[in-house]
């Protein structure tokens, strides 16, 4: 016991005793679950018809739900994989809440297809009539392979932490004690033991980087190989991995600020944790702003009439304000404020007077970005005019309100490095629904055959609160079990940050 | 207790994986069903039950449909409907002796109907007999020819008789494109007191089209198709009509793949056997993984055991 830090204490003191606090919020995020339970058990009753889905327009943000879970599951799995093999050291307090928050994110983002289902009870069809050359099938195949790897992932460099709560938290519980006792497996920290869980270990790291690949890219062929326009393309792989690595760092950024601050982990998330990261969302920024470049005007470039039918719902159309919100609000900002602070010297203490300017300049750009933005004929235009100079103008108001902002803001992120990484996460993680929903939904409404015999307004999509109810539930479950996991085990890796050497401790067994 | 519910997983997951790869496989079926498998049973449903596409290897089926119109229909298909001509002299994949075995199969499913059945051959298919309850139900025929209307549009022109020829009137006949992707719709029209249905089409397309009128059928009369090949015009002629409802017609057929590799329901063996082996490396892989585990926990108890003999010593 000599051994136990402080700065350990801090770790065991979320499983040792739960604030009202903590109650109240499971209370709160109980009651959506329970209410969006109350929705489902509606969808189920009344049918499909009770959504806003129907014969065209069959995939809404159900599938918009189960995409971003997909992506974000990638934070835990593969960042904490690559940091691992690549033997990067800051790595070690944030690998297992980036596991958990892979677990936890596959849990609720499965099960989105089955909800999505007007016949739940038909799903072992898939297995007893499935074909092997669909992508459903694949998807189903390397969803579940990839679930209990990431489970496997999550529970081995855990073992020695489990064993740590089994010789210290001798006052938890008796259930709690049984699953410290069973799961810590005997854990006494020899030798073979060691060997053999390094082993496992390096084996899952090494494994569980494909195996993610792969389900990301699986989940974009469902989308690829069907001849539609918006979703033939064949950079829907790479494109989604990406979109994946890059939604997954940013909610990994906001998992661990809110821990950081409930748990007051400061000592062991530090400010180059986030900086580190902020920078690796940087990277993601930039390629998938490529990609999301290069896909587009590759198919706005063609001109066919089935894609040109998408490009101006998106550019233009019914998406565009979704459209323009996610590039603008979700890429462009977020890669402005992580990249900014970092290229731009602080300003000087002398140029103070100049700082006074900086609300009348916010002002200043706050009204130009009113005034573009709802100047007549956004979004209202059929055509994508290039030639006419208004969209110019309009852009260059657009970008100078943006480096107005920013030009404000500058001091403020400066000396707020964590929060304007975090923000940008938030922002990238709306930003990344709003673009599954924009992949999914605008091409629904072009199907290759026209709509047809059906009411008009099936022709168009509009959540209704039966989704949204579930939406709410899902992110509240998604929510609700990573708590309960926080105060069930340590949520940052004893064993891994208590020393610098990459060496697994002995156990309490040894200890005395 | 973990790794034992990872090991049960990871079975329970194999076995999934190969019970779908067992599928594949056929077993001492005659040739014919393993044809019907192949071809047949994606749309007519297991041993001919049913789908997509009409139910087949029923006795009521078979027993109206003597061989060689099966064979005929299976050679060249209904286009109106969605079949494919299957035999090789019209571009399908099969040989006439497969179809023959295709055929003897499907009748060996029903060994009671007889292989020769006199049929009237009507030009319009009946297809389901709506409300069986009703005790007079006339049959129905319906026949669909090209005219010429106004300004050289062509008008799809519909009759719909009754069993005894008179027309039927007030009927709602629906004319359609078929395509292979399914049918487009190109509006309908009700029967007048000749039973005529008529729907101009301002707009005929460079190419053929397939069109079919179809009736649904009513309370005293039973459902009844027709289909007819609208011939290609030089001169396309601009819409000027109210009822006029063309898009659809002079859209171009989307592309399938000829052969129906999509179509069929068991996969190609090499990238089948591919995909099977990669996945079933990944999970040895985790069972090696569990199997660390399993020793980890082994190592723990061998050495509690050892200080409990040092204890007792």
């Amino acid at each position: 016991m000599q051994r136990q830090s402080a700065r350990e204490d801090i770790l065991f003191q979320p499983l040792r005793s739960n604030s009202i606090g903590f109650y109240l919020f499971c209370a709160f995020l109980l009651a959506i679950i329970g209410w969006a339970a109350y929705a489902y058990y509606i969808q189920l009753r009344d049918g499909l018809v009770v959504t806003g889905l129907r014969n065209y327009i069959f995939w809404g943000i159900y599938m918009t739900n189960f995409v971003f879970f997909i992506g974000i599951s990638h934070a835990g799995t593969l960042i904490s994989a690559i940091l691992r093999v690549t033997g990067a050291e800051w790595r070690r307090p944030i690998t297992r809440m980036a596991e958990a928050i892979t677990l936890f994110a596959l849990t609720i983002g499965a099960p989105m297809i089955i909800i999505d289902m007007g016949h739940p009870e038909r799903l072992p069809n898939l297995l007893l009539y499935g074909r092997l050359q669909s992508p459903i099938l694949w998807d189903l195949i390397s969803v579940t392979t990839y679930i209990v790897g990431s489970l496997m992932y999550l529970y081995l460099p855990m073992v020695p932490d489990l064993a740590e709560c089994r010789d210290r938290l001798t006052d938890a519980p008796n259930w709690k004690r049984f699953v410290y006792r069973v799961l810590s497996l005997g854990w006494r920290g020899n030798e073979e033991q060691k060997r053999r869980l390094e082993r496992g270990v390096s084996i899952m790291a090494i494994t569980i980087i494909p195996v993610a690949v792969s389900v990301h890219t699986v989940v974009s062929w469902i989308f690829g190989m069907t001849l539609r326009p918006g979703w033939h393309s064949t950079i829907f792989g790479p494109y989604f991995v990406v979109g994946a690595i890059f939604s997954g760092i940013a909610a990994l950024l906001v998992a661990m600020a809110i821990f950081r601050r409930v748990y007051h982990l400061e000592s062991y998330l530090q400010e180059k944790h986030f900086r580190y990261l902020g920078l690796l969302l940087l990277v993601m920024d930039v390629i998938y702003i490529y990609f999301t470049l290069s896909e587009y005007l590759t198919m706005a470039y063609g001109n066919e009439a089935a894609d040109q039918g998408v490009m101006q719902m998106l550019f233009v159309g019914d998406f565009a304000p979704i459209f323009w919100t996610m590039i603008l609000g979700g890429f462009v900002l977020p890669g402005l404020m992580l990249a900014l602070p970092n290229l731009v010297k602080n300003p000087s203490p002398s140029s103070a007077p100049l700082l006074n300017l900086r609300p009348l300049a916010a002002a200043i750009a706050l009204v130009v970005i009113a005034l573009v933005t709802t100047a007549p004929g956004v979004g209202a235009s059929a055509d994508i005019q290039m030639a006419t100079v208004t969209p110019v103008l309009r852009l260059i108001g657009i970008i100078a309100a943006i480096g107005g902002v920013f030009w404000v803001m500058l001091p403020f992120m400066q000396a707020h490095p964590i929060g304007t990484v975090v923000t940008a996460s938030v922002l990238v993680n709306i930003g990344m629904w709003l673009k599954r929903y924009i992949i999914i939904v605008p091409t629904l409404y072009n199907p290759l055959i026209p709509i047809q015999n059906v009411p008009t307004e099936w022709a168009h999509y509009t959540p209704t609160w039966v989704e949204w109810s579930i939406t709410a539930g899902a992110f509240a479950s998604f929510i609700l079990l990573y708590a309960l996991f926080s105060k069930m085990f340590p949520i940052v890796s004893i064993w891994e940050t208590s020393e610098q050497k990459p060496e697994l401790p002995a156990g309490g067994g040894t200890r005395g | 207790m973990a790794n034992r519910i990872v090991q049960l997983v990871g079975i329970a997951a194999l076995a999934l994986v190969l019970t779908m790869f067992a599928q594949t496989a056929w077993a001492d079926d005659p040739p014919g069903a393993k044809l019907f498998q192949t071809y047949c049973a994606s749309c007519h449903g297991e041993a001919g039950k049913g789908g997509f596409g009409p139910a087949i290897g029923t006795e009521k089926f078979l027993g109206g449909h003597d061989d060689a119109s099966m064979i005929k229909t299976t050679s060249e298909g209904v286009a109106a409907k969605g079949m494919p001509a299957w035999s090789k002299a019209n571009g399908g994949s099969l040989s006439d002796d497969q179809i023959a075995e295709i055929i003897a199969y499907l009748r060996s499913l029903s060994p009671g109907s007889s292989s020769t059945v006199a049929t009237s051959a009507p030009t319009a298919v009946p297809t389901s007999a709506t409300a069986p309850t009703v005790a007079v139900i006339v049959q129905s025929r319906l026949t669909l020819a090209q005219a010429t209307g106004k300004n050289g549009a062509v008008v799809l022109k519909a009759t719909l008789t009754g069993e005894d020829g008179k027309p039927i009137e007030g009927a709602a006949i629906s004319f359609s494109r078929a395509t292979s992707f399914g049918n487009l719709d190109l509006g309908s029209a009700k029967t007048d007191s000749q039973g005529l249905a008529a729907l101009t089409v301002a707009e005929v397309p460079s190419a053929a089209r397939q069109v079919v009128a179809a009736f649904k059928g009513d309370k005293s009369s039973a459902a009844s198709k027709s289909a007819l090949r609208l011939e290609p015009s030089d001169q396309a002629v601009a819409a000027n009509g109210a009822e006029v409802n063309n898009a659809q017609l002079s859209m171009d057929e989307p592309l399938l793949s000829p052969d129906g590799s999509l179509i069929t329901p068991n996969p190609p063996l090499v990238p089948a056997t591919l995909f099977v082996m990669v996945v079933l490396g990944v999970w040895s892989i985790y069972a090696l993984v569990v199997y660390q585990l399993f020793r980890v926990r082994k190592a723990g108890v061998v050495e509690n055991k050892v200080n409990t003999l040092t204890f007792r010593q």
